[in-house]
């Protein structure tokens, strides 16, 4: 099985590399761009732990080819925080505990900042709805639902903040 | 003085995890040779293997080559295991595949995408041999066998009898009795299996880094199955573990399969184990079969239990096993105070996937039984079932409580947390909304369950599966210990080195408060290191991570190390300053005389000059600052010859009351509240403590209403991905409330118990009773889980309650 | 797994009897079958490639025709073994005569399937089996025309 040559970008910076047209685009970005914090938990995109943003679209990495990525723009949990500076998001994952192992929180990180930008005031069961698609064994969701109508709350404040 | 214990500190774990910087066993790296494996597995439940033809698969580019059960055999002896039973278990199948996903052949190869080319053209012949997969066909005369040298599917099968419980059964007024089947289910860590093995040929070592998280007893049951001294396995745990809740203990067969495979073919081994390879081929919790009965008087108090329990440990009975059986051994009779108690506890072997420990390892099995039988004591004898928990549950005034079978409860106030369980859920007040729903024709139940959590396992509670006779001939295993490693280095810097393998219970973070609060310096400035090296770090048979062990044993290690360096830069600074020991205080880093507080000596001069200048040091002290303790809680001895064992050390209460609703349409259970009163005397970090329950909760839930292996009759495995095997999600989880109350241990320091397996324990009975509670006008009995729609439909349509 | 079903044949029940036991016949008509061979009298070794949700694969296989009577009763046996798993299907097929040109094939089917197959795709493995029994009896069908129109 012949390589390709993969050009795309991963939190700004371009990656040039070659894999085999099967490699899946989750394998691609761990192994061969070195970025290990997206994580690979069930391979047949049901867990969720694998996804990442291409093109500003959150997407399941293990049910894409890295091959399909070529030219994309792809950000991991690596580009969520500037500066060392955690994002709001990831600052009430902390203080509202809603991360123990830590391994399914890449996922959702990136699920819920493309959904939080796409809908930025949703509602309980809005926000479970779009947890649905990722499985936690630890936390039972209790933080991580706390953390992320948290973040809502203090948007609706900066705004009005901002607003006034 | 400041503490920040009992605090809820948010954790310093998480800087990391928030960002993609955790190290986990993927993500570290490999010397540059390290290939990579995949396993060839069996699709049978039970065949011999008549041939492996493997010269296709060597044909592929890129293999490294390719090992079978008889390749292994030569640097192999069979696990050791605490039963007397001859089974031999492997790694890999021999000579015979007894579950399907047995390992058969592995492959190695450059990347896993070859390795997996090459597995597929592994080719195996079969010859089909009968599966069994039904418990309680398994003992019976005609079954098939899996192990012929040992001639019965029972691994283990012992009889115990405590008080008089012929006595008591005369004396009741009723026997109330049933029999219950607990399903086989997992806990699935979002991060599977990882390994990465080694051995050097030049000093025959063994370097294996994995996610696992001990009991580390099992580092010796390893070393004797790779025929090497123990100090030539050299185990390395990452810091970061995605997840266990048990089931990473089950690692170690794979362990020892990745290491021969490296001395075999050469090279370093990684092997990432995939989902459905998780799923069928793992670990799981047991599947049980329990016939239960209850001598009761027209009052509702339980005189005495009798016991029959078969609990199903697979294809292979492997270490820690059966355990499973014999953890909650102490707390068979729960919360409730029924002194005569007779336990026939079988262990047997089916062609399924062999088990281990899980989170709330044989609680969830023994309480559906006992929970059960309190509520069907209480429909029987047209009591409130909340009336009959009452009439038995333990008193304070009998603290510290000694069980039938030898545990001793250390303390709890069971009647307090039970009613608040009951007024925080208005128990009262659903009552009589359930009368008024069912006059309406809704179906709506409120389940109650009260149970002792136990932690902090007594090592010696794994002999209870050998007879005394049988004891008395071998060496004895006793006590519940754990080390910790606290260091200052020259700049005065505090290093803990923990045993405890964490996988998410936030044991750095904890660590960090505990050394905060005895040497007075800020938690930012404590390095907790996480990561366990058996040839280097302090640890012993009970290390690592499993029945909720830190709170009580983990972080008693860390108290009394952290005291030894206390004492250690107390003397230094008693002598610098020439003042009596006892005079000195530490406060903001600073040791300062009482008697004088312009007399002061600040921690990190203290510990620097042990470092720098040891001649100044007192008479007889040792440079440096490194300080090493072993803990192990008293009350773990060994089983006695009455069979009395106090198989944990610390024992918490939770009390649920769950309400629910049924769609007679659907069978859907709908729950409405879940309430939990939890008693884990004292909390070391509210957050991470709540966090914990919730967790467990829900893993609980998953167990009452959507989780299980399923095997069809013929032994063939149907729930091989998250499509099939259900985890429960976030739109699933109910409305739940947490309560705390504190009934410090007398056993610990700190006065903490373990926590965290509770709910996982109480929730699957929990929700039955209320189910059950809710079709009591039907006539319906539950005796078996999960609940799933289709189960709970199929009954409602058998008394025609549905209207299709 | 199993299940029954029944169809009309477009020809005379010896004509019927000729064609289904053709090891030709059946080459072309199973699904996804390559390579048939005679190994012994009514036994054959094939490579089937069969798809089943995501998992596609090739099973090396026997089929065997046993308890022949005839032309009306017969026993087909196919046993696959694969990367992917493994199959053993056993189908009972009865042919009543019609008509001259029309003969009735009454079939009954239990299949056991093991391995990643079954672990993965179980809840499809029923709607499978009818799939590539229509498909089989679909192109006997126009193997059966074929053959007609070329007598």
């Amino acid at each position: 099985m012949g390589v390709h040559q993969i050009r795309l970008t991963i939190n700004g910076k371009t990656f040039v590399e070659e894999a085999e047209p099967r490699m899946l685009l989750s394998d691609f970005i761990r192994e061969n761009c070195g970025l290990t914090g997206t994580h690979v938990g069930c391979e047949h995109g049901v867990c969720g732990a694998c996804t990442v943003i291409v093109n500003g679209s959150a997407v399941r990495s293990c049910l894409m080819f890295a091959v399909q990525a070529d030219g994309e723009e792809i950000q991991t949990v690596e580009g969520l925080s500037q500066n060392g500076e955690l994002t709001p998001l990831q600052q009430n994952f902390k203080e509202c505990h809603g991360l123990q192992c830590g391994f399914c929180t890449p996922g959702i990180l990136m699920s819920t900042s493309d959904y939080l930008a796409k809908n930025p005031e949703p509602s309980k069961k809005e926000i479970k709805e779009m947890l649905s698609g990722h499985l936690c064994r630890c936390t039972g969701y209790d933080g991580i639902l706390k953390a992320i109508q948290k973040t809502v709350e203090d948007n609706k404040e900066t705004i009005l903040i901002e607003g006034s | 003085m400041n503490t920040v214990i009992g605090n809820p500190l948010p954790r310093v774990e998480d800087a990391r995890l928030l960002t993609g910087q955790g190290k986990y066993i993927d993500d570290l790296g490999t010397p540059g040779n390290t290939a990579q494996a995949a396993i060839v597995r069996s699709s049978y439940p039970h065949a011999y293997i008549q041939s492996i033809d493997i010269t296709e698969a060597l044909s592929v580019p890129g293999v490294k080559g390719v090992i079978t059960g008889k390749d292994v055999q030569t640097y192999l002896n069979p696990f050791s295991v605490g039963v007397s039973t001859p089974v031999k278990y492997y790694p890999i199948a021999i000579d015979k595949v007894r579950y399907v996903g047995e390992p058969v052949a592995v492959v190695i190869a450059k990347n896993r995408y070859i390795a997996e080319d090459a597995a597929e053209l592994v080719k195996v012949k079969y010859e089909t041999l009968e599966p069994i997969v039904d418990i309680e066909k398994s003992i019976e005369e005609d079954a098939p066998i899996l192990h012929e040298n040992v001639g019965s599917n029972i691994a283990n099968h012992r009889n115990f009898h405590y008080g008089n419980v012929d006595q008591a059964f005369n004396d009741a007024d009723r026997i109330i009795k049933h029999k219950f089947n607990f399903p086989k289910y997992t806990a699935t860590p979002i991060e599977t299996y990882g390994i990465i093995a080694q051995y050097e040929s030049s000093s025959d070592q063994y370097t294996i880094q994995a996610n696992f998280h001990g009991p580390f007893i099992i580092q010796s049951v390893m070393a004797g199955a790779l025929k090497i001294p123990s100090n030539r396995l050299r185990i390395i745990v990452p810091k970061d573990i995605g997840g266990s809740y048990g089931i990473k203990a089950g690692t170690f067969p794979y362990m020892v399969l990745c290491a021969v495979a490296s001395r075999i073919i050469g090279c370093p081994v990684k092997w990432i184990e995939d989902r459905q390879e998780h799923l069928s081929a793992s670990s799981s919790g047991t599947d049980r079969v329990t016939y239960i009965e209850a001598a009761v008087k027209e009052d509702g108090k339980v005189l005495g239990l009798k016991m029959k329990m078969i609990d199903n440990v697979g294809a292979y009975i492997r270490a820690p096993e059966p355990a499973c059986l014999y953890r909650t051994h102490a707390n068979s009779t729960g919360a409730y105070d029924i002194p005569n108690l007779m336990i026939d506890g079988y262990v047997v072997m089916t062609n399924k996937l062999p088990t281990g420990l899980i989170r709330g390892y044989g609680g969830q099995e023994l309480y559906f039984p006992l929970e059960r039988i309190m509520q069907m004591i209480a429909f029987d004898l047209g009591l409130d079932p909340a009336e009959v928990i009452q009439k038995n549950l333990i008193k304070a005034e009998q603290f510290p409580y000694h069980t039938a079978s030898g545990g001793i409860y250390d303390s709890g106030d069971y009647e307090k947390a039970f009613h608040l369980a009951l007024d925080t859920g208005k128990y009262q007040e659903f009552r009589q909304k359930q009368e008024e729903a069912r006059r309406k024709g809704k179906i709506f139940g409120v389940g109650l369950a009260c149970i002792v959590e136990p932690s902090g396992s007594n090592m010696g509670y794994i002999t209870i599966a050998l007879t005394p006779e049988e004891r008395a001939a071998s060496l004895p295993k006793s006590g519940a210990s754990e080390a910790a490693t606290i260091s200052m280095d020259p700049m005065g810097s505090v290093n803990v080195r923990i045993s405890t393998t964490p996988s998410g219970q936030g044991h750095e973070t904890v660590a960090a408060q505990i050394v905060s609060d005895v040497l007075q310096i800020p938690t930012e400035q404590i390095n907790v290191v996480a990561e366990l090296d058996t040839s280097t770090s302090a640890w012993s048979i009970a290390s690592g991570s499993y029945s909720s062990r830190f709170a009580s044993l983990g972080s008693s290690a860390v108290y009394y190390a952290a005291h030894k360096v206390r004492e250690k830069i107390l003397k230094i600074a008693a002598h610098h300053l020439q003042v009596a020991e006892d005079d000195l205080t530490i406060e903001n880093a600073s040791i300062y005389s009482k008697a004088d507080p312009s007399k002061k000596y600040s921690v990190k001069r203290a510990a620097g000059s042990a470092h720098w200048n040891p001649m100044s040091l007192p008479e007889g002290m040792e440079p440096g600052i490194y300080e090493t303790y072993f803990y192990t809680a008293k009350k773990a001895e060994a089983p006695d010859e009455n069979d009395l064992i106090n198989s944990s050390v610390t024992y918490g209460f939770v009390a649920d009351l769950v309400t629910v609703e049924i769609d007679p349409e659907t069978g859907e259970v709908n729950i409405l509240d879940y309430i939990t009163i939890h008693d884990a005397g004292k909390l070391l970090n509210p957050l991470i403590v709540d966090g914990q329950i919730f967790g467990g909760l829900v893993h609980g839930l998953g167990g009452a209403l959507y989780e299980e292996l399923a095997y069809d009759e013929k032994g063939q495995f149907l729930t091989g991905s998250f499509m099939d095997y259900l985890v429960p999600t976030a739109p699933e989880i109910p409305n739940i409330t947490i309560k705390h109350i504190e009934s410090p241990s007398p056993v610990t320091p700190l006065g903490a118990k373990g926590l965290g397996e509770g709910n996982t324990m109480s929730a699957p009975v929990a929700i039955a009773n209320a189910v059950s509670d809710a079709l009591k006008p039907y006539q319906i009995t539950i005796d078996s889980l999960p609940l799933s729609p289709n189960k709970i439909w199929n009954l409602l349509s058998e008394q025609k309650v549905t209207n299709s | 797994m199993n299940g029954k079903g029944s169809l009309t044949l477009e020809a005379g029940i010896e004509k019927a009897w000729d064609v289904l036991l053709d090891p030709n016949v059946l080459e072309k008509c199973i699904m996804g079958c390559k390579k048939m061979e005679q190994e012994s009298e009514n036994k054959y070794n094939a490579d089937l490639s069969i798809g089943i949700a995501a998992v596609k694969g090739k099973y090396e296989s026997t089929i065997e025709i046993a308890d022949i009577e005839k032309p009306s009763h017969y026993k087909l046996i196919v046993k696959g073994e694969g990367g992917p798993g493994n199959v053993e299907a056993a189908g009972i097929i009865d042919l009543t005569p019609i008509d001259e040109n029309t003969t009735e094939l009454a079939y009954t089917y239990e299949a056991d399937v093991g391995g990643k197959v079954a672990m993965i795709g179980q809840r499809m493995l029923g709607g499978v089996a009818k799939l590539i029994i229509q498909d089989f009896f679909k192109k006997l069908g126009k193997e059966l025309k074929r053959i007609e129109s070329n007598a």
